[in-house]
């Protein structure tokens, strides 16, 4: 017993296993998303959403997963198939590898980087790699417009989402997720969404657009270009592409939830769970995602030049006049 | 006003009365004109009438609906008329089609339509040009935007040419494939007809 | 209302829409191409099968040419061969919004050449059905402007409003969408004995949840502002040059309503207002048509309080067969004046038969309006003009 426990304890294989760990939680995440999706959007609608497969529906995902299995992987006859087949991967790499900065509970962290945020910002911009691949690929006209939006967006929101992290390192000192996480402390007056609520609201907003969810989802614009860069995926490739949206749509709820809503420190002091703290994390990430899902299902979509307006001129002043506040209140107090 | 030389008691007293009791009627813009039973009283007709009178072929009146039936040539020139003038102003068009008039009478083949309407007097009219097979029938596009795709739609199921029509394609129909016009009365519907010579 | 000394200028009308965007001066000065893109005939937000060749410069398009025929019937072929009875439920099958229109406009057309009188309580119904295909299809409407511009629950509100209205055509025309109901020389059958306070009741209801549903939904989301005004934008010289009727005439500011400047059936008895707006932009439009939404039920309140009782349909005879002579119909459809031109020739089929469908013309000013916008801004101005697929392509 004593031995297992001390090969966990060895790095390769701990690093192994917490990978396989995070692979596990962000596959079941997108598939649990996907069902969320379907049943929020349903109670929006007037409709039940999913209800028949399994108990209330909840057996939908799997069986969703069976059918795009089975599903022949169609790609179009011109289509550049490296650059088209790696476009999901690509995809899919970034959103999975930020979950192992993320510290869940205490102690409770795949790799402790001291430079976690920078590592966050570094990776998720890869993913843009991944539209424009899909886009290339393609070669279709709708792919190649919707990747070069998609580009031009996640590149565009990179700023004002990373400016709105400099408040909080800031005041953390650090570049760490777990020493924000730490700094936050045991009650909600602590967090940091509160002396820094304008840079929250910004992130928030801008992390939206850097995942492509309504109403910035115009790589995809099922209205215009009918999907965007994904039009030419079909079965596991537009899977994983599914897949790694929805796991960068928790990531980016859950990096909101450790940067600004205190990670899993317990909203008030009683309420902490030692190891358990996971379960506040998790909720408040859910709350996060369902106020995703719910703007999504109530608001229609930007256009590119609004879009570019809102992040250029509206969100990157508002950083950095905020900025500049929360220096000038360091120096002060 | 009355007659200054006239005596004050006799004339100035009956005026104002016979001023009304004849301006009514004598106002040869009044809706109701557009309706009357003697058609020469439509003022359109009227005033073609007197700007174009060689223009005009044949007037019919069929409830309340006055076709003028115009010459080929003349088609535009009457349109454009009905259009410009000051008091008819038909300045909408609706519609534009054609007829196949075979089974009906001898010559011309065609009828060209162009239904009209004035938005300030709110009346239609029907403006009709007979035309014959390879006869161009002067274009209303020049007029009216609006006439590029009906007109079209006539090409493309009669085969009637406007001439002085930007962009005469078909609208419906294939266009490399069908040789076709397939609203002519002597176009009947059978598969085999229908779809010989297609590639 | 235009100004009576309108001219237009001939010389820019002479070149086609289409040849005279397709200016290869269009270009980039840094001699860069601009794209070619095809818009439909399968795509999932396109109004039925339409086929839009775009050519795009970044994502302004520089071209717009619409290229129909996909659903393309020949229904006035087939029309020339049917009796005159027989066309009526073909009319259904046009534009599949607007079907008692449809109906409506082609028996208006053969009553005229044929002239019979139609009982008064068979144009009380004819209007009522009218009145309701009316909020059938500008309620949905405007969901299909939200699904375009990316918020898809406005639909599934708008879908089930016209899912009732469709229950009441089932029960009083023995089916939801092609009713075959309107008949020459009256309708089918009366109206059943619970159908006239089922229909109050429905109509009290809609108006109740109108503001709440459609209005304070959309209206002042800021987003739909910012997508819809301005968007689409056209003068009503533009419009009138175009032959664009219904709201998206009205919405440029031209009171123009077939309803009441050439009244056709009861609607002279009955109060309502046309609805204009100034604008003439897409959100305009959106306006108008709630607007219109409203004057329907204000309609419908007024024929079910006025109906008379009697017969609801007229003696035309065991044969119809008019006399030689053209008919003309035009009622005021949803998406704007839908004529139909019926031309006998004494037998009992008709000689020629043809429908001037909104769609179609309204359509054409894809091709003046859309080149200047952004490719996303397409959808919206689809859905100012509000084409159905069946009505353009007969």
């Amino acid at each position: 017993m004593q031995t297992v426990l001390n090969l966990l304890e060895m790095e390769p294989i701990r690093f192994f296993i917490s990978f396989g760990a995070i692979l596990f939680l962000v596959l079941n995440l997108a598939a649990i998303l996907t069902m969320a999706e379907r049943k929020t959007a349903g109670y929006i609608q007037l409709r039940y959403g999913p209800n028949r497969v399994g108990p209330r529906g909840l057996l939908q995902p799997a069986a969703d997963v069976f059918k795009l299995f089975t599903k022949e992987n169609v790609s179009p006859g011109r289509a550049d198939l490296w650059i088209f087949l790696g476009a999901p991967i690509a995809m899919f790499i970034p959103a999975a590898a930020v979950w192992m900065v993320i510290p869940f509970a205490p102690n409770a962290v795949v790799a402790n980087l001291n430079i976690g945020i920078l590592f966050f910002v570094a990776v998720t911009s890869i993913g843009a790699l991944g539209v424009i691949m899909a886009g290339y690929g393609s070669h279709s006209t709708f792919s190649l417009l919707g990747a070069l939006r998609g580009a031009a967006q996640m590149i565009s929101y990179e700023v004002p989402l990373i400016l709105s992290l400099l408040g909080v390192i800031m005041l953390t000192g650090s570049l760490s997720f777990v020493d924000v996480v730490n700094s936050q402390g045991p009650n909600f007056w602590g967090w940091y969404f509160l002396p820094q609520l304008p840079m929250a609201l910004t992130f928030y907003i801008a992390g939206l657009a850097e995942v492509k969810r309504v109403p910035f989802d115009l790589p995809e614009g099922e209205s215009e270009i009918v999907g965007g860069f994904m039009v030419e995926y079909s079965g596991m490739t537009w899977a994983l592409i599914q897949a790694s949206e929805f796991a960068s749509m928790g990531l980016m709820a859950s990096i909101n939830v450790t940067l600004f809503f205190g990670g899993w420190q317990p909203p008030l002091e009683f309420l902490d769970l030692g190891n358990f703290n996971w379960i506040w994390f998790g909720l408040k990430t859910a709350l996060i995602m369902f106020t995703f899902q719910w703007i999504r299902w109530s608001v229609p979509r930007l256009r590119m030049d609004q879009l570019m307006d809102l992040g250029w001129k509206i969100l990157v002043p508002i950083t950095l006049v905020w900025l500049f506040v929360t220096a000038g209140a360091m120096l002060v107090f | 006003m009355s007659d200054p030389s006239a005596t004050e008691g006799t004339v100035v007293v009956a005026a104002p009365e016979r001023a009304v009791a004849t301006a009514e009627p004598a106002d040869p813009w009044a809706r109701e004109l557009y309706f009357d039973d003697d058609v020469e009283k439509h003022p359109a007709l009227r005033e073609l009438r007197a700007a174009m009178p060689d223009a005009i072929v044949d007037v019919v009146r069929f409830r309340d609906e006055t076709t003028i039936h115009v010459r080929r040539e003349a088609y535009r020139e009457v349109c454009r008329f009905l259009r410009d003038h000051a008091r008819l102003t038909f300045n909408f068009l609706t519609d534009t089609t054609a007829v196949d008039m075979l089974r009906l009478r001898e010559s011309p083949r065609f009828d060209v339509v162009a239904l009209l309407y004035s938005l300030p007097n709110r009346v239609r009219l029907r403006i009709k040009a007979g035309c014959d097979d390879g006869e161009p029938v002067p274009s209303l596009v020049p007029l009216w935007n609006g006439a590029n795709w009906l007109e079209r739609e006539a090409y493309d199921m009669f085969g009637v040419a406007f001439a002085g029509h930007p962009d005469l394609r078909r609208t419906y129909m294939w266009q490399d494939h069908f040789d076709h016009h397939p609203l002519l009365k002597s176009f009947e519907i059978s598969t085999k007809r229908t779809f010989e010579g297609l590639r | 209302m235009l100004s009576e000394e309108r001219r237009v200028e001939e010389s820019a009308l002479t070149q086609p829409a289409s040849g005279r965007l397709a200016n290869p001066d269009v270009r980039d000065e840094f001699g860069l191409e601009t794209l070619d893109m095809n818009m439909g005939p399968q795509h999932p937000a396109m109004h039925g099968l339409l086929r839009l060749i775009l050519e795009l410069d970044g994502e302004t398009v520089v071209r717009c040419d619409p290229v129909m025929g996909y659903l393309h019937r020949c229904q006035e072929k087939i029309a020339e061969n049917r009796m005159y009875p027989a066309v009526i439920p073909l009319t259904d099958r046009l534009d599949y919004f607007a079907n008692m229109h449809n109906e409506h406009g082609y028996v208006l057309a053969v009553e005229d050449v044929l002239g019979v009188e139609v009982p008064p309580r068979a144009e009380y119904i004819r209007v009522l059905m009218c009145e309701l295909m009316r909020l059938a299809s500008h309620i949905p409407s405007v969901g299909f402007l939200m699904l375009e511009l990316g918020a898809f629950t406005p639909i599934l509100y708008s879908f089930r409003e016209r899912e009732r209205i469709q229950s009441i055509f089932e029960a009083v025309t023995g089916a939801r969408m092609m009713f075959h109901y309107i008949r020459i020389g009256g309708v089918k059958a009366d109206l059943p004995e619970d159908i006239p306070q089922k229909i109050w009741d429905y109509v009290e209801t809609l108006e109740a949840n109108f503001q709440r549903d459609f209005v304070d939904l959309i209206q002042g989301n800021e987003i739909f502002i910012s997508r819809t005004r301005g968007v689409g934008k056209m003068t009503q010289e533009k419009a009138l040059e175009m032959g664009v009727t219904g709201p998206a005439l009205r919405c440029t500011g031209v009171d123009f309503d077939i309803r009441r400047d050439y009244p056709y059936s009861i609607y002279p008895e009955l109060e309502f207002d046309v609805i204009t707006d100034t604008a003439g932009d897409v959100e305009a439009s959106y306006r108008v048509r709630i607007a219109e939404c409203l004057q329907s039920i204000r309609l419908i309140k007024q024929c079910l309080e006025k109906m008379p009782e009697g017969e609801v349909l007229g003696d035309t005879g065991r044969r119809i067969r008019p006399a030689e002579g053209e008919g003309f119909g035009r009622v005021e459809s949803p998406r704007g004046e839908y004529a139909v031109h019926v031309v006998s020739d004494g037998t009992d089929t008709p000689y020629r038969v043809h429908y001037r469908d909104p769609s179609f013309c309204n359509m054409q000013l894809l091709q003046e309006v859309v080149p200047g916008h952004y490719l996303p801004d397409i959808m919206p101005i689809m859905g100012l003009v509000d084409p159905v697929s069946g009505g353009w392509d007969k």
